[in-house]
């Protein structure tokens, strides 16, 4: 049999409904592939190995029985970021507090994902609690980077973004509270989508910061991304803040047109910490757009250098929120010795949270705490407030803003040249989109000297997910998808670790 | 130093957090940088500006009081780190 998982998911659904290939065959095809990469990628944290080739058959018969023609999806396998709950299959946020939860219920997306015959492989590696950007904060241990397995995927969705990549799954689901989708989508070489917050339910999704949080598609190409938000989107009444959207019909925005569209690069984007390398990318990406008949130009976006702190007061304060119902009572981790309620609660947190989660509830807590409410919660409420304004005020001139996703490329594993804030900083380009709840996708565009993909981002108008898939489909017909060199060049993964190691494969465009 | 140990150790139990004394020491300069960081933000002028805590106006969402979950009690008390009939275990609160 033909290898299957290079495929697009697309591609794969409607071999599917041809019967040029059974969900089973497809299924463990994808396991096998598994089975041979993820002792070098390590990117999942649970294969549902078992539950998979069951939901293969069952879907099967639902195909069979002509229940699932409407479905683009149906039989295709995929894969779930570890903070999104799955019933019955252990759900831990990559964190030594969830370690064996199982949840008792399914999210509303693996739900709507379900209900559209799409097959669940695994759950994905991430940083613990969502809180990161390399997978390394992960209590079970980083996940590589496909393209390199010296080098990082990114994070927190770093798991999701390497299966994706690394084709050990058609697509997977993401998470995005500061960046965590599309920053290692940019990493690794992949499509990321954050659809406006509220546009996808929020239901079973593990929070890190409520108010930013959107769970949103990872695949190798738009159109997939765009079938999957189909799926996922949609109001839910388990959802306080989701919200009522019409015309969720995104296929139809699939075209390769972006004849009068005006995109806006904002200045401030362009100096400071951006890498020459992603920057002359930027500038060809312009050039891109410009060809196929966009109107691009550079333009003033304020307050900037604001969103960072802001992101972290806000996206702190909420985790410390969030992260209180972790004690140690009715699920999760719990200290072995404790004397009284106190210590069992004290400890159990501090032994089954990681360094950088118990340092963001630190940080919450004292932006919370009654001296510090004012000077800092409260004012970047109000930094928010502008932010978004100012994005507002731009997007009366420009239909989308064009930028980088992060300074650099896929950093190496281990690399310890970044301090805590240094490494906060390096959010500068994707934060604000949480702040003012825009959706925003990121897209490959070439590499760097080092072999290592090149993302970029293109962020919309509030509910202006059309423009967004329009203007990046239009984009990919013009650069094409680039597979990890190992896995486009068929070479053994086993020799091409050694190759990985001293890469000397140039940029090849 | 604007975070004095004092203020790290009542920070530390509200948040019912213990650290070692080396992790304190270290969490302690880190804390006071990110207190150093986002104090840029007194840099905007904010006067006047509502602060905005969801990105949609969106009111409180109500629904009918009616239980649509089912009785899962097994599946729930199957995560529970200590159980004892039928109910979650806790060391004694009350003398």
């Amino acid at each position: 049999m033909m290898d299957i998982t290079s495929l697009p998911a697309l591609v794969l659904g409607n071999m599917i409904k041809n019967r040029e290939i059974s969900v089973v065959e497809a299924t463990k095809a994808q396991l096998d592939a598994i089975k041979q990469r993820e002792p070098f990628y390590h990117s999942y944290i649970t294969v549902m190995e078992e539950e998979a080739l069951s939901q293969a058959t069952k879907v099967q018969k639902r195909i069979d029985a002509g229940e699932l023609r409407k479905s683009a999806l149906a039989g295709v396998p995929m894969a779930v970021k570890d903070n999104i709950c799955t019933k019955g299959v252990r759900t831990t946020c990559a964190s030594k507090m969830l370690h064996n939860f199982e949840p008792s219920y399914d999210a509303t997306v693996i739900e709507r994902l379900k209900q559209a015959g799409v097959i669940i492989l695994g759950k994905t590696n991430m940083d613990e609690f969502a809180m990161g950007s390399t997978t390394e904060k992960s209590a079970f241990g980083a996940s590589k980077n496909p393209w390199n397995i010296s080098h990082v995927p990114g994070g927190s969705s770093g798991g999701s973004a390497s299966v994706v990549a690394g084709e050990e799954a058609f697509f997977a689901l993401g998470t995005d509270t500061g960046g965590s989708i599309r920053q290692p989508a940019g990493y690794c070489g992949i499509i990321g989508l954050k659809p406006t917050y509220g546009t996808v339910s929020r239901y079973g999704l593990i929070a890190y910061a409520s108010s930013l949080d959107q769970i949103g598609p990872m695949g190798r190409n738009v159109s997939d991304c765009t079938a999957v938000l189909e799926v996922i989107a949609g109001h839910d009444e388990k959802d306080s803040t989701s919200i009522h959207r019409k015309e969720l019909d995104f296929r139809k925005a699939l075209i390769d047109d972006v004849k009068g569209m005006r995109i806006g690069v904002p200045k401030g984007y362009l100096d400071g910490e951006l890498d020459d390398e992603i920057k002359d990318r930027l500038y060809s990406a312009v050039k891109i757009f410009r060809q196929k008949g966009a109107i691009v130009e550079e333009f003033d976006l304020e307050m900037i250098d604001y969103a960072v702190p802001a992101y972290y007061v806000i996206a702190c304060a909420e985790a410390s929120s969030n992260l209180s119902r972790f004690d140690g009572v009715k699920y999760g981790y719990r200290t072995p010795n404790y004397e009284n309620l106190q210590e069992l609660y004290e400890k159990s947190r501090s032994e089954g949270f990681g360094s950088e989660v118990k340092r963001r509830i630190m940080m919450g807590t004292l932006v919370l705490s009654e001296s510090y409410y004012d000077a800092y919660y409260r004012k970047a409420l109000k930094v928010r407030s502008l932010i978004k304004q100012n994005f507002k005020k731009a997007f009366e001139n420009v239909d989308l803003i064009l930028g980088p996703i992060s300074p650099r490329t896929a950093p190496e594993l281990g690399e310890k040249t970044q301090g805590t804030l240094q490494s906060y900083r390096s959010d500068i380009y994707t934060v604000s989109v949480n702040l003012a709840g825009l959706p925003a996708i990121s897209f490959p565009c070439g590499r760097d000297k080092k072999g290592l993909p090149i993302g970029l981002q293109l962020i919309g108008k509030e509910f202006g997910e059309k423009d967004l898939i329009r203007a990046a489909y239009s984009f990919e017909q013009a650069v094409g998808y680039e597979r990890p060199t190992t896995l486009r060049e068929g070479i053994d993964i086993v020799n091409s670790q050694e190759t990985q190691m001293h890469p000397n494969n140039k940029s090849q465009d | 130093m604007i975070i004095t140990e004092e203020t790290f150790q009542s920070m530390a139990a509200l948040a019912k957090l213990t650290f070692s004394e080396k992790e304190k020491k270290q969490l302690l300069k880190e804390l006071n940088d990110f207190v150093n960081y986002i104090e840029t933000m007194k840099g905007l002028n904010t006067d006047g500006v509502a602060p905005m805590g969801n990105v949609h106006a969106i009111e409180n969402v109500l629904r009918k009081d009616v239980v649509l979950n089912k009785n899962d009690k097994e599946a729930l008390l199957k995560n529970a780190p200590e159980q004892k009939n039928g109910s979650f275990m806790v060391p004694k609160t009350v003398d």
